[in-house]
């Protein structure tokens, strides 16, 4: 067993989870990641996204230490992978290809897991018993998972996830499959996690809307190369304008009188009643500032906005990283 | 290695390891061969009997089946010592000594010991390798990169997923071994009672014994190649082509270079109908050829299995 590491610390100075350095993993001739580096902050939701065969897989494979690196460390609550059973539960994984097993009934499965992450017997049911009753298939326990349907399957997987008292859980796609209420519910307790336990957790997934509305940090990668990483408001540019939808399009004179609020550099056409206010800050004027005389000024014009977003959406930033929206 | 995760992994893959599909298949397929072993070697002496008795007609059943049995086993003497003996070596002297050797093992299998108990466990010792093959080849074949197995690689270091499999396999393999004992001797108790059930029974469990011997290093060597491939259709027919070829390959390589016969030495095919030995150091000697390839195969395995992408 290695000697504990000191706690790692993000560039901004808060302690971070996960440490991925320079990752290099290639099978056979593919290049699956190439030279990703990112933190993963203590505490956070932090969403990975790409399209398929990005190496978002590939990079929760080797975070959790199924597979071994080509070059470069990861570090795991201040483990490095290649010790990674020593966290006895701490990290968790919802793998996208695993499963469990046949005809050994749920809560045996469960249970095993706990025991072997070194828990009593009873403190162990009690546990499985509560995972199991928050994803909704604790009737199900004594069954084997020929009984479960795909969606029960996925959430016995986050069930096995979310088992004990984890730090840190990664969920390689957990909503896919599931029906909106489940999805709902699931997204539910990441949110419940973090804020009652501090878990931090990472996720993937082709959804960009629920990425946007769980996490607050994100990375894109994009055929094996990281694009970018960070809080989401720095990734979609939050801070340095404003979209705006509106009940009715703008007249010139108008987007005129608009352009004359201070702060405001251009207002650019993104739809028939969509605009894009692009800021032109200096340090006489703060971002709140401008954002709230501009919403001043549409409302003095008798226009009442459908929608405000700050920044870019998360889709239109994935979109724009990875290319797809040149393509289409 | 962590003892107590590397016992609860044993205990769960013993456990379970009937539960699912392949597990059952392996206990079926080794009941049943046994109990075909078992019957395909007493039909002679039963379907001789009857005959001998049909034509002395009213003589007692059981001393007809003792002295049909006396005749076959005088009659197989020497074919059993022909099989248990090494082949010619060329030297006079040492092929007297070595035909003097097999006929005293013969001896002692067949007249000291329960005789068609001594010969159905010679048979099974030629078949079980092959069974083995078929309870073992997917210890950690099919789970690598799916199922399970991911489940447990975040709570257990490899080295205890790696020994808790291969002891879970090994517990598995012992409590069918002893079924397969208890299931063989009671038939050929009941079907041909010449021997005490004590006097049958003591053999029994000393063929057990060997059969649980000769097991280990054919588990390890499935824990190694199990080890090595990803998919569980690829593991059973390479295993099943070693385990099967090894012995084959030193046959026919024997017919025109006399020491490729040593190839059987490979695997415990070379040496292992010695654990029925009537010489104790013989006896003792094949067990460490059993003890020393285990240990290789399975450092070969856990080195595989600790090294690899899982």
């Amino acid at each position: 067993m290695i000697p504990p590491a000191p706690p790692l610390a993000t560039e901004s100075g808060g302690k971070i989870a996960l440490r991925i350095e320079n990752l290099r993993k290639s099978f056979g001739e593919t290049v699956a990641l190439d030279g990703v580096s990112f933190d993963v902050p203590l505490g956070s939701i932090f969403g990975l996204l790409g399209p398929n065969g990005a190496g978002k897989t590939t990079l929760f494979s080797l975070a959790a230490g199924f597979i071994n690196a080509d070059e470069g460390n990861i570090g795991v609550l201040d483990t490095d992978v290649a010790h990674i059973s020593d966290l006895q539960g701490r990290l968790t994984i919802l793998p996208q290809d695993a499963a469990f097993q046949k005809n050994v009934p749920i809560i045996e499965q469960l249970l095993f897991f706990r025991l072997l992450d070194g828990r009593d017997r009873k403190t162990a049911e009690r546990e499985v018993e509560e995972a199991l009753e928050n994803v909704g298939i604790a009737e199900y326990k004594h069954r084997g998972i020929h009984a479960l349907s795909h969606g029960m399957l996925k959430r016995m997987g986050i069930a096995q996830a979310f088992l004990g008292e984890p730090e840190l859980i990664l969920l390689d796609e957990p909503t896919s499959g599931l029906d909106p209420q489940n999805a709902r519910q699931i997204r539910d307790l990441i949110r419940t996690m973090q804020q009652e336990r501090g878990v931090t957790t990472v996720i993937s997934s082709h959804n960009l809307g629920e990425i946007q509305e769980l996490c607050d940090h994100v990375a894109i990668l994009d055929k094996g190369r990281l694009k970018t990483a960070g809080s989401v408001e720095a990734v979609t540019r939050g801070g340095r304008m404003l979209e705006v939808e509106l009940r009715r399009p703008l007249t010139d004179a108008e987007r005129a009188r608009l352009l004359t609020v201070a702060g405001i550099g251009n207002i650019a056409d993104r739809g028939p009643q969509r605009y894009r206010f692009e800021f032109a800050l200096d340090e006489a004027v703060s971002v709140d500032a401008v954002t709230i005389a501009v919403l001043r000024e549409v409302l003095d014009l008798g226009i009442a906005p459908k929608s405000v977003t700050e920044g870019d959406s998360l889709e239109e930033t994935f979109l724009r990283m990875t290319g797809e929206q040149e393509e289409s | 290695m962590d003892t107590r995760q590397t016992s609860l992994i044993a205990r769960y893959s013993a456990r379970y390891s009937v539960r699912g599909g392949v597990g059952l298949v392996f206990l079926l397929l080794s009941l049943t061969f046994g109990l075909m072993v078992a019957h395909l070697t007493l039909q002679p002496v039963e379907m001789l009997s009857k005959q001998v008795q049909e034509r002395m007609g009213d003589q007692d059943p059981e001393k007809v089946t003792a002295e049909v049995l006396d005749l076959l086993i005088e009659q197989a003497a020497p074919a059993v010592s022909w099989v248990l003996s090494k082949r010619e070596t060329g030297d006079a002297d040492t092929d007297e000594a070595e035909a003097e050797q097999a006929d005293a093992w013969a001896s002692y299998l067949l007249n000291d010991r329960p005789a068609m108990l001594s010969a159905i466990f010679l048979i099974l010792l030629f078949g079980w390798p092959l069974i083995v093959a078929f309870g073992a080849f997917d210890l950690y074949a099919g789970d690598i990169s799916s199922r399970q197995l991911r489940y447990q690689l975040l709570r257990a270091d490899r080295g205890s997923i790696f020994f808790g499999r291969l002891f879970g396999t090994l517990i598995t393999f012992l409590i069918v071994l002893v079924l397969l004992g208890l299931v063989v001797s009671v038939y050929m108790g009941a079907k041909l009672p010449l021997y005490g059930w004590g006097e049958l029974l003591s053999w029994a469990f000393y063929g057990v014994t060997a059969l649980a011997i000769v097991t280990l290093p054919y588990v390890a060597l499935c824990a190694w190649i199990s080890s090595s491939i990803g998919s569980s259709f690829a593991s059973l027919t390479i295993v099943s082509l070693i385990i099967g070829g090894v012995p084959l390959l030193a046959m026919f390589a024997r017919m025109t270079y006399e020491p490729a016969s040593y190839i059987s030495y490979l695997l415990p095919w070379g040496f292992q109908t010695r654990l029925f030995h009537n010489e104790p150091m013989q006896v003792v000697l094949a067990c460490a050829g059993c003890g020393v390839q285990t240990a290789l195969f399975g450092w070969l395995g856990y080195r595989k299995f600790t090294r690899r992408d899982l």
